[in-house]
This record gives structure tokens, sequence and C-alpha cells, in this order.
């Protein structure tokens, strides 16, 4: 014979008043594990919630937590975005579209991204992308920078361009090294005119320092 | 019923009893580990979960173990099952989290996040009993970093 199950006692939720529920505390563990799960936007802004809130969403473990999720999504095409100038006459603009559209939507709207600086004709173009953030270079003045437009951040970084005169043509790549845990950029330098591989100078730089 | 139907006593913090198909309990790894050890005498005592969230508990456990129930049927179940007050929500995820049943955990983190996402900091800290701690300037001077996010 099967066992009675005994269903205990029944408290239909919606018997008990408000005020005098008291709201079970959820360790930090648990906080961790919810907090882990929204995008970016809501995060910044529970920054304010507590001080423990801050430390915890501001912290390095917890940032690298967080994109690994994001970008070991099971659906890939979820997170991938396109990122591309465009060139108006005056003013460039950074527009960004879902991948996923692309491929599935009968028209893609592309949103105008927030630009954290001035940006004229001479246009920031974006060299490489990689985690959400992308390498930007205006070679005209030899500026570059690391932008992240999830947070709408930027950083400075310094001149990579080849030394020699005669190396005057350049390639630039730009990727996380996982093993390192390191954003590098890595410099292909040669000569447009000989174009012999002996003369291909080949650098790797580090950003560890930088961003940390 | 098969013979071999073994069935196996819960008892909540309350002292309430449940008693409950093994192969129903074990969804719960906790509960799993203890039978694999065999230190299952009579009675498992559940010190961190009351009654009524036991009762909810059970509830989601039968029905993901009915048997021939279609995907559909159970999408519907969990999203009338996730509708409880934050406080019960709470409940839950501490139940959970301690029975160590992973999807249970899963789901009823991922309602937390629909429900909290849309929020301002002020209603969170309702939401999960925090205390301020910041003066006014300092919680202005955090607001300030990323405004646009508020917007």
């Amino acid at each position: 014979m099967e066992p009675e199950f005994s269903n205990g006692t029944q408290f239909p939720s919606n018997s008990v008043p408000d005020s005098i529920l008291t709201i079970p505390v959820l360790p930090a563990e648990l906080i961790t594990e919810i907090l882990l799960r929204l995008p970016v936007k809501p995060l910044l802004k529970f920054r304010s919630v507590s001080k423990s809130w801050l430390a915890l969403i501001s912290s390095t473990k917890f940032i690298k937590t967080h994109l690994n999720l994001f970008v070991n999504n099971k659906n890939k095409e979820d997170t991938h975005h396109v990122l591309f100038l465009d060139v108006g006459e005056e003013k460039c603009n950074y527009k960004e579209c879902p991948l996923k559209s692309l491929f599935h939507d009968s028209v893609t709207e592309a949103l105008e991204m927030d630009f954290p600086i001035e940006n004229d004709i001479h246009g920031l173009y974006a060299m490489g992308s990689c985690n959400g953030l992308v390498y930007l270079a205006r070679y005209c003045v030899g500026y570059y920078l690391l932008w992240i437009p999830t947070t709408r951040k930027y950083k400075d970084l310094p001149l990579f361009r080849p030394r020699s005169e005669k190396h005057k043509c350049a390639a630039y790549g730009f990727g996380y090294d996982e093993l390192h845990d390191d954003y590098k950029i890595v410099l292909i330098s040669y000569n447009h005119i000989i174009r012999s591989s002996d003369d291909v100078v080949v650098k790797v730089y580090s950003l560890k320092r930088l961003l940390d | 019923m098969s013979s071999s139907t073994k069935f196996l006593t819960l008892k909540t913090c309350d002292d309430k009893k449940f008693v409950l198909d093994e192969a129903i309990a074990v969804r719960s790894q906790t509960i799993k580990n203890m039978v694999e050890d065999d230190c299952v005498s009579n009675v498992i005592p559940l010190p961190n979960v009351d009654s009524k969230t036991m009762t909810k508990v059970i509830e989601y456990w039968k029905k993901h173990s009915e048997e021939g129930i279609s995907k559909d049927m159970l999408m519907d179940f969990d999203k009338a099952f996730v509708k409880v007050h934050h406080s019960i929500l709470h409940a839950l995820i501490l139940a959970a989290n301690f029975l160590n049943d992973k999807e249970m955990l899963d789901m009823m983190c991922q309602e937390v996040v629909d429900r909290i996402k849309g929020k301002t900091p002020e209603e969170i800290r309702k939401e999960f009993d925090i205390k301020n701690d910041f003066t006014p300037e300092e919680e202005e001077e955090i607001r300030k970093e990323n405004a646009w996010a508020f917007e």
C-alpha cells in the first residue's frame, strides 16, 4: 500500500499580508549567482544598492565570471554583434546590430552607439575586437585607444608603431590570451616596396599592466 | 505501483513529515548523497527548509517526474510555479540550494533576474531587505559614474 503523502498545512501565498512577511535573506553566494545573470546595464545601476553590492559587482573575479558566462553562452548568435563605422560628411559614427538579425530578420536595424570621444571625419578605425573590447586607432595622429561599449568607457593606449622608417605598412591584431589572462596587440610591420619575408617585423604587446 | 518502490520520510524544520517516493526525492543531490552513503535510517531531517516551502518543492518534483509529460506542459507549469511573492521565491531559492537541485535553483534565480532587471536600486533594497549604507554624496557619486544606466 502506498503511504499517504502528508501535505503539511496549506498556506495560500496570498493569505498573509505583505508587511508581516519576513523576507528570507539570501547569502552572498546566492546573490552572486543571481547578479551574474544580469546584463551590464542593470549591474551598473545596482552598484549603488549598498557597499557590499558595489564591492561584489566591481570585483575582478565577478567581472571575469560574468564575461565568461556571456561569452560562452550556448546561443552564440545572441551575443555576437556587428560593429561598423558610418562615415558621414562631418562626423563618423559607430553603429551596431546583432549578428543574428542579419540572418533572421527581414529588416535589420542598426543602433547608433554612444561614442565617448569626439570623432571627426578622420574617423577612428576599429582594428580589432574581443570580449566586448574594441581596439581603435586614428592613424594620422597616432592615437590608439581601447573602447568598452557596454560600459561606455575607454582607455588611451600607448603608441604601437613600427620603429623603423622603412617598415611603413602595418597590420594589427587584437585578442585575448587565455593562458596568461592578458589582452594583447599583435603588430606586423613590413616594407611595402621590397616585400621580402626577411623584412617583416612581428611584435606582440601585452596590455596587462595597462588594464589591471 | 511496483513493489520495489521505496519511500523516504523527510522532516522539515517545523517538525512536519513528508513521505515521498525515493525516486522523486533523489532529485535533490543532497538527499541522493545521503541515500547512496546509506545514512538514511528512517527520517531525513531538513533543518533549513520549512513545511510550506517543502510543499512547493515537492509539487515541483512530482510534476517534473511525471511520466509522459510534454515539454510544453512543463513550461506552463514552471511559468505558473514561479509566480509567487518574492519572500516565497527567496525561500524556494534557499531550499533548492540546500537540497542541491541545480535545475530548480537555476529556474528560480532566472525568475529573480527577470523581476529585478528593470528596478531601481531603491526597489532592490526593499526586495532584498538591504540597508543603504552609502551617504547621499557617495550614492550620487556612483550614480554619476554610470548615469546612462539609469536612463
